[in-house]
């Protein structure tokens, strides 16, 4: 219960979460937003504050300069000091610097009166009408007596004139008294008022220092709790990534497991796919119509071309290039059909001397679909295609352009491609590749050199060496067909020795061998004294894969074949390794014309035993590599060297068999076989080709219920003489 | 005696006045007045006192015309001292302001 509702909860939260982070974004976003707002206008509210205060500083400062208290006093005093110099100047009327002091205290307190403007003393103070009247009047005095006491004047003055300023400023003096008082009492009151404006500043300033400092907590608040969303954020991200590599190497993991069963399926795929092939090369040797024959041959090319290309790749996901040019193959480029693109090879110089590399270049164009330069950029890779829509207009993995680039790479060239959507496309196929002499000089055997001595010089000595004696045989036969000479050798110690002893132009090791085994001895060899050291070692094996390959490389060796070994994959091998002298004069030549009769023992077989026990596959691909003649032999030998083994264990078998098995004795009390149905496979053989030869052997028998029960004639009567 | 011209705002006429005149700093030299302080003695006996530094540092006028006019005993002549308000922040306070003596009648140096 307590799983069930924890899960539950876990769901219910799940897409909660998922959309919670953006509303919290959002919600922190816009309260950030409000923050800074608030914090702006608080510094702008703040500066108005300092302003005003600074304004209202030096506005009093600049007014207060020269103290206007003072003013006021002084115009009492100037007054004060006007009428001293009236009395003086009524006492003596005839003194002239008498008279001439009154002018100057006159101007002095005319002076004066400026400096108590209501225009200049009404920032600080509030005049009243009073006021305001008392300076009118002093204003008027002035005008009354400016035209005698004033210093541009200079008539005498009367005692009658003085006698009437005397008095007039008598009255303003006690007018002039009270407006000094006044101006005393009002820059108090403007102190105090002052004093109140700037408290009044400050407490403001604090509180919005405070409201400032509240906002910047606040602010820090939603940067700390962004800062640890953010941290979250990261935490989850992590683990997300953290999922998504696992996922990867799942994902990996499943692609690989996927890998390995592709390349146990092809090479499940392979087993039948040979016996196929030998079945179709069998029967190439009967007569057919033409229609029929080139049906064969679709069928065969066919089943070939998935064997060697398709299945290699799909096993090991890779493939290793070789590029070698095998004689009558000529490059050829041309249009691929009346309906196919067209292809127009280019070469950048087309008369150029052999061994020289050019860059061949091959486009292809169309007037299709064409396509964008996203599709283009994507067409290149794995499992992708022009679009999904067009995969299923057109069909297809995905693959085959990913394959051909690799490929191209592969071999040092590129493929690439020019297209718009609409116009069609330009795929371009560029390839380094390098001139060689005229395939036919070089591969045309010198056949007019005539001599035995010359002729028997250019067979090749060639040294077999396998555990198994129908291996063993199987190739020596193989290669004297071919006009070469031929040892043998049961194991690495004693091919080590032949090798030794005298050098062959080329040794085909089996990989796999009791005792000292074919890798092993090939290091040895090639640690061997000159000229042994040198000579070219052939890896035999059934080991058909990439790793096997690389493994005899590694080991020293220097080609490869596959068991069992087809003539002409053999005969190649030689070609490209000895050219000219790949292909002697045939010294023996091999008609047919010993055919059955030269096989008494076997034609006493019974025809439906024999049937029981023959693998057409692999006679037909014997015949053929050795002709009848050879094959003859090869069964003579055959069943020299195994019959005693043979009888003895077919003796034990039928003991321990209630009925008697398809290995068993022949009417006259031959023993027929056969070797596989007691001797236990090695499992590193247990391989399509491996079991065809070493199985049934090299005579093509097998054993087994399920043995084909139609057999028309014994394999080795052949028909026609086979051509080699 | 080379005249200099001063525009100023001053504490007491409206809006800025242009004032002319020696600077007091030649006219002190011209009379070999040498010292630590001056005393500016004015036509009603105000006194004020100010370092001889003032006349160093700032270029402080002994004005004669305001706005080219001769100054009359009424409007604060016939001579100013004048501080170059306006060029130097520091000058406009209270210290200054009264430094200025107007209608001045005689300079004492000690």
């Amino acid at each position: 219960m307590a799983a069930a509702s924890h899960s539950g909860e876990v769901n219910r939260h799940a897409p909660v979460s998922a959309g919670a982070p953006a509303v919290h974004r959002q919600s922190a976003s816009g309260w950030l937003l409000a923050i800074g707002l608030a914090l702006l206008l608080a510094f702008a509210a703040a500066t108005w504050v300092q302003l005003r205060q600074v304004s209202l500083v030096s506005a009093a400062m600049r007014h207060e300069g020269d103290n206007l208290l003072w003013s006021f006093f002084q115009l009492e005093l100037e007054a004060a000091n006007l009428r001293e110099a009236l009395h003086v100047a009524r006492r003596d009327p005839l003194d002239a610097i008498g008279q001439e002091g009154l002018r100057r205290r006159y101007e002095i307190f005319a002076s004066r009166l400026p400096l108590v403007d209501p225009e200049r003393t009404g920032v600080l103070l509030e005049f009243g009408p009073q006021h305001r009247r008392t300076l009118r009047r002093i204003q008027a005095f002035l005008d009354r007596y400016d035209t005698q006491l004033s210093e541009s004047v200079a008539t005498v003055l009367q005692p009658a004139v003085l006698e009437q300023a005397l008095q007039d400023l008598q009255g303003l003096l006690t007018e002039l008294h009270d407006l000094a008082l006044e101006g005393n009492r009002y820059p108090a009151e403007q102190v105090a008022e002052r004093n109140r404006g700037v408290a009044e500043q400050v407490r403001l300033g604090i509180g919005l220092t405070v409201f400032q400092c509240a906002l910047a907590l606040a602010f820090a608040m939603v940067v700390l709790r962004q800062f640890g969303a953010l941290q979250r954020r990261g935490l989850e991200l992590e683990q997300l990534t953290r999922r998504l590599q696992e996922a990867r190497a799942e994902a990996e993991a499943a692609s690989q497991a996927k890998s390995v069963f592709l390349a146990n399926m092809s090479h499940e795929l392979r087993t039948p796919f040979t016996g196929m092939l030998g079945m179709l090369t069998l029967l190439e040797s009967i007569p057919l119509t033409a229609q029929q024959r080139d049906h064969l041959h679709v069928a065969r090319d066919s089943a070939r071309h998935l064997l060697s290309n398709a299945l290699k790749f799909t096993e090991s996901g890779r493939l290793d290039l070789k590029v070698s040019l095998s004689a009558g193959q000529t490059a050829s480029a041309g249009p691929a059909g009346p309906a196919g693109p067209a292809a127009a090879p280019a070469a950048d110089s087309p008369h150029v001397e052999a061994g020289r590399l050019l860059r061949l270049r091959i486009d292809v164009c169309d007037t299709g679909i064409g396509m964008d330069p996203a599709t283009q950029a994507r067409l290149f890779q794995r499992f992708s295609q022009g679009d999904a829509s067009t995969s299923r207009r057109f069909g297809g993995s995905g693959l085959g352009l990913e394959i051909s680039r690799a490929l191209a790479r592969l071999m040092g060239g590129d493929i690439g491609v020019h297209s718009r959507p609409g116009e069609g496309s330009v795929f371009s196929l560029m390839l380094p590749v390098q001139l060689c002499e005229p395939m036919h000089a070089a591969l045309a055997p010198a056949r007019s050199e005539g001599d035995a001595s010359s002729e028997d010089s250019r067979r090749l000595p060639l040294l077999v060496v396998d555990d198994h004696p129908v291996n063993r045989r199987y190739m020596s036969l193989l290669l004297e067909r071919m006009g070469h000479r031929v040892s043998l050798a049961q194991d690495g110690q004693e091919a080590l020795d032949r090798v030794q002893q005298e050098p062959p132009d080329l040794v085909f090791m089996d990989v796999h061998m009791p005792g000292l085994d074919g890798l092993a001895a090939t290091r040895l060899l090639r640690q061997l004294a000159a000229p042994a050291n040198a000579v070219p070692v052939v890896a035999l094996t059934a080991d058909a894969f990439l790793e096997n390959r690389e493994r005899v490389m590694e080991a020293g060796m220097d080609d490869f074949l596959v068991k069992p070994a087809a003539p002409d994959e053999a005969s190649q091998l030689l070609r490209r390794r000895f050219g000219a002298r790949a292909t002697p004069p045939h010294p023996h030549p091999q008609p047919d014309e010993d055919g059955p009769a030269a096989l008494p023992a076997l034609q006493q077989l019974i025809p439906a035993e024999v049937a029981e026990h023959l693998n057409i596959d692999t006679i037909g691909d014997l015949r053929n590599a050795l002709g009848a003649a050879g094959y003859g032999r090869l069964l003579q030998r055959f069943f020299a060297d195994e019959v005693g083994t043979w009888r003895q264990r077919s003796v034990e078998r039928a003991g321990r068999r209630r009925r008697p098995g398809p290995c068993g004795r022949s009417p006259d009390g031959r023993v027929v076989f056969d070797h596989a149905c007691h001797r236990p496979l090695r499992p590193t053989h247990h391989r399509a080709g491996a079991q065809a030869l070493r199985g049934g052997g090299a005579a093509g028998l097998r054993c087994g219920p399920d043995a084909p029960q139609v057999r028309q004639r014994p394999a080795w009567s052949a028909p026609r003489p086979f051509p080699v | 005696m080379p005249q200099h011209t001063l525009t100023t705002q001053t504490p007491w006429y409206k809006g800025p006045k242009k004032f002319t005149g020696p600077l007091l700093r030649d006219v002190l030299v011209a009379a070999g007045a040498q010292g630590d302080a001056l005393t500016a003695i004015a036509l009603n006996d105000d006194k004020v006192e100010a370092p001889m530094e003032d006349v160093r540092r700032f270029d402080v006028l002994l004005a004669r015309l305001l706005d080219d006019q001769p100054m009359s005993t009424r409007d604060k002549g016939l001579l100013f001292i004048v501080y170059p308000f306006d060029r130097h922040v520091e000058l406009r306070s209270e210290r200054y302001y009264s430094r200025s003596a107007w209608q001045l009648r005689r300079i004492q140096v000690k």
